[in-house]
Formats: C-alpha cells, sequence, structure tokens
C-alpha cells in the first residue's frame, strides 16, 4: 500500500514551508545524501525521506539503499517526529535499523518544524483573517491542551479514589524499598567480587 | 517527387516543415507556458510529474537526461534528488524553452549540477550508454519520427537505465465528450485569454488526439529495443506515464 500521491505531496509542501531557520537548512546540508525510509507499520506502507539543501522529498518509492530505517505504528511514529522524544525509542513499538547514528540528526529536523500558521496563512489570505484563524488555532490548541490536563487529573483522582492507585505515602514508601534493594544488590556483587566467587 | 508528409494537429503537412512549426508554437508560449500549464491542467500537471519522479527510481549520483525539459520542471526534481554527485542535462530544441528554464532553475539556485543543452530528440549529442534515466514529459508528440526519437534515447541510455515518457494520452470512454469539450471550445479560449494565441492553444489540442494511444506506444518502445515496458495511465488517461528499459 501507498500514501495517495496528494497527501504526501500536500505533507512535504507543509514541511518545507517550515524550514525556515538556518539552523534547519544546517542539518538538511548535513543530511543531503542520507536516506530515511520509513515503515508505518499497522497500514504496511513505506514513506522514503530524501533531504536536500531547502528542504525534504517524500516518497512513496525509492529503490536504491536506505541509510537508516525506521518501523513503528502511526501515531507512535508521530508522536515521535513531533516531540523528538528519544526515549520513545526504547519502546518496543518503534524499530531502528541500519546507520542508528544519523537517527537524532532527522529527529532534531523534524522536531524543531512548528508551524508558524499565522505566516503561512498570510501567503494566502488577507492579513486580518490570517490573525484571525491563527487565534482561532491558538485557542483551540489552549482548549485542548486545558481538557488533556483536566482529563489526566480527574482520571487520577477516580483511581485514587477507587484505591486503585496507591497513595504517595505508599509510593514512597514502595521507591525507598526498591532503592534499598538496590544498594543491598550493589553491596553483594562488590563482596562476591572481592571473594573472586 | 513528392514529399512526405506528417501531421501538424489535423493539418498533413511536409515532414520537413514540422520542427519548424512546433518551434514557432513553443516560442510564442514560452512565456507563460507554466503559467497556462497550471491554468489548464488546475496544477495537476504538478501531481503527474511528480508521479513521474516517483517512477523514476532516481537516485544519488545519477546522470539524468531530461529531453524536451523545457522550463525545467522534472529537472528540477531531479537535480535536488540525484545530488551534487549526479548531474542533470536538459536538452530541448527551442531556445526559448531552454532560457526560460535556464532562468528559472538559476533562480531557485539549482546551479551546480544541472547542465542545458539545445538538441534535437531525433539526434541526440551524447555519447552511447552515458545516462542512467532520461525523462521526457509532453514532448514526444512534437517529435516527427518518434521511433528515430526513441532508437536515440535508447542509445544514449546506460544498459539497466529507464525511459519514462511522460505524455497525454488516450482518456477511458466515459470521459471523452467532457474531454473533447474542455479541448477544443475551452483550451483555445482560454490560450486566447491568458497567453493571447489560441492557435498555439488549438494544436495542442490536436497534436493530443494524433499522438499514438497507451498501448501503441508501448509496442513503439517495444520495437526501439526497451524491456519490460509498460503504461500507468493518470486522471483517466488524460496522460499516461510509459516505463521502459534498457537491458
Amino acid at each position: 500500500m501507498s500514501l495517495p500521491l496528494p497527501l504526501l505531496s500536500a505533507v512535504e509542501m507543509l514541511i518545507n514551508q517550515q524550514v525556515t531557520q538556518p539552523a534547519q537548512h544546517r542539518l538538511l546540508v548535513e543530511l543531503s545524501a542520507k536516506v530515511l525510509a520509513i515503515h508505518l507499520r499497522g497500514i504496511d506502507t513505506w514513506v522514503y525521506v530524501l533531504p536536500y539543501a531547502d528542504g525534504v522529498y517524500l516518497l512513496n518509492q525509492y529503490e536504491g539503499c536506505c541509510d537508516v530505517q525506521i518501523s513503528g505504528l502511526p501515531l507512535t511514529l508521530l508522536r515521535l517526529f513531533k516531540t523528538g522524544d528519544v526515549a520513545l525509542l526504547s519502546a518496543e513499538q518503534i524499530q531502528l535499523i541500519d546507520e542508528q547514528a544519523i537517527f537524532p540528526d532527522f529527529l532534531l529536523l523534524f522536531s524543531r518544524l512548528q508551524p508558524d500558521w499565522e505566516t503561512l496563512l498570510t501567503d494566502k489570505l488577507d492579513a486580518r483573517w490570517a490573525a484571525k484563524i491563527t487565534a482561532v488555532l491558538d485557542d483551540s490548541r489552549q482548549w485542548q491542551r486545558q481538557q488533556q490536563q483536566a482529563m489526566a487529573q480527574s482520571c487520577g483522582q477516580w483511581l485514587h479514589n477507587r484505591h486503585l492507585l496507591p497513595s504517595r505515602a505508599e509510593l514512597i514508601d514502595f521507591t525507598a524499598q526498591i532503592q534499598k534493594l538496590e544498594q543491598d544488590l550493589t553491596q553483594l556483587t562488590e563482596k562476591f567480587n572481592h571473594f573472586n566467587i | 517527387m513528392t514529399d512526405k508528409t506528417t501531421h501538424f494537429g489535423f493539418e498533413q503537412i511536409p515532414e520537413t516543415e514540422k520542427a519548424q512549426r512546433v518551434g514557432a508554437v513553443f516560442d510564442s508560449v514560452a512565456a507563460r507556458y507554466d503559467l497556462m500549464n497550471d491554468v489548464m491542467s488546475l496544477g495537476v500537471h504538478r501531481l503527474w510529474k511528480r508521479y513521474t519522479v516517483e517512477l523514476s527510481g532516481v537516485r544519488r549520483g545519477w546522470q539524468v537526461l531530461d529531453l524536451a525539459g523545457g522550463t525545467g520542471d522534472l529537472a528540477a526534481h531531479f537535480a535536488k534528488l540525484v545530488g551534487s554527485q549526479g548531474r542533470v542535462v536538459v536538452a530541448d530544441i527551442n531556445a526559448a524553452m531552454l532560457q526560460v528554464g535556464q532562468d528559472r532553475l538559476a533562480n531557485q539556485g539549482l546551479v551546480g549540477n544541472v547542465e542545458f543543452v539545445q538538441a534535437d530528440a531525433e539526434n541526440l549529442p551524447f555519447v552511447d550508454d552515458q545516462f542512467d534515466l532520461i525523462t521526457i514529459a509532453f514532448g514526444l508528440r512534437n517529435v516527427t519520427h518518434k521511433e528515430a526519437a526513441l532508437a536515440s534515447m535508447f542509445r544514449v541510455l546506460k544498459p539497466s537505465g529507464r525511459l519514462l515518457i511522460l505524455e497525454f494520452s488516450k482518456v477511458t470512454p466515459w470521459l471523452k465528450p467532457l474531454y473533447d469539450f474542455y479541448s477544443f471550445k475551452a483550451l483555445p479560449l482560454m490560450g486566447r485569454l491568458i497567453a493571447n494565441d489560441a492557435d498555439s492553444y488549438r494544436y495542442l489540442a490536436e497534436s493530443i488526439r494524433m499522438h499514438p494511444d497507451q498501448e501503441t506506444l508501448r509496442d513503439m518502445m517495444v520495437d526501439a529495443g526497451f524491456e519490460h515496458c509498460d503504461y500507468h495511465n493518470l486522471s483517466g488517461g488524460i496522460v499516461a506515464v510509459h516505463r521502459g528499459y534498457k537491458l
């Protein structure tokens, strides 16, 4: 399966419009001979990212060798590219193969893409309308964040009330026990080493 | 002695005149060629070209020949994809179109790995086995001797190289009435309003009808020596991308 070309082209255009910072250009120049293959697991689709000095190409097909391949579920990969959180790479849902050392550069490139909607829209619309639409977008993002926080808080409270979540005191005690266990293990290892057992 | 004739749109003319008359058409439309392409295809020509890039399998370091490359649409894609180790040669018989392409690519900062050559597709001025990829987008139908052009492309292509032909083709039957109305009524009108040149755009519509259909063009490629030839219809057959390999 391959992604529809208009969709891929639109995403590529959106990405390339956001490449405005000198640091992004430097990164693109560094990556410009590399190819990243992205495997969207679940829908079994490949997308190839080919950077050049001013942007990237997103292709459905690429017959050459790829420098680095990443495989994961679409939403997990989206989260990875959006946040740039390298810790997500250790998640079992994501597999990284081949030249892994260059992948952080790709990640940095994508995570730095923060759309400036007002500038993008001003190119297409009257400045007043662009400002209004941007304000609506900002408000909706703010609202989304508030709702997420409120929901997380409510869920936490509900789990606590139902005694499905441990209390803060229980958690501190549990952490202390783990730390004690780690210390004991370290001491025991040292003793074994000392007696050459 | 009787002169051999060929078609120029729906008109039959001596073969010796075709290149000159096609040249006059493109001299006339060169300056507004891109604008007209966008208007006529509602911007879809960009997706057709983009699809051609996908089928090209182009890689870093490749030598690419973009024939009838004119305003450099495809060449701009390839120049970015082959990188500094690769090379893109834009060839066109028409100097005016070539100049537009040269200026345009220079404005985009694409200068290091792109060359412009005025050349006749029927007699390419390149050594044998030189290019990994040859593309010709919306150019083959204007060539007088298509067989000679295909043979010339085969000669300069490296073994394992591929040829891609993006060209208007035969539409599916259900689309034909609408397409005919658009081609013969709307297109010349748009040509008159935007480029002040209805005749050139009437020629465009007529030349499309005279161009070989998908199967015929594939057979012509096979006759020229290309192997594993196939084609992909786009937008209901309004255009087709033909692909063949030199093995």
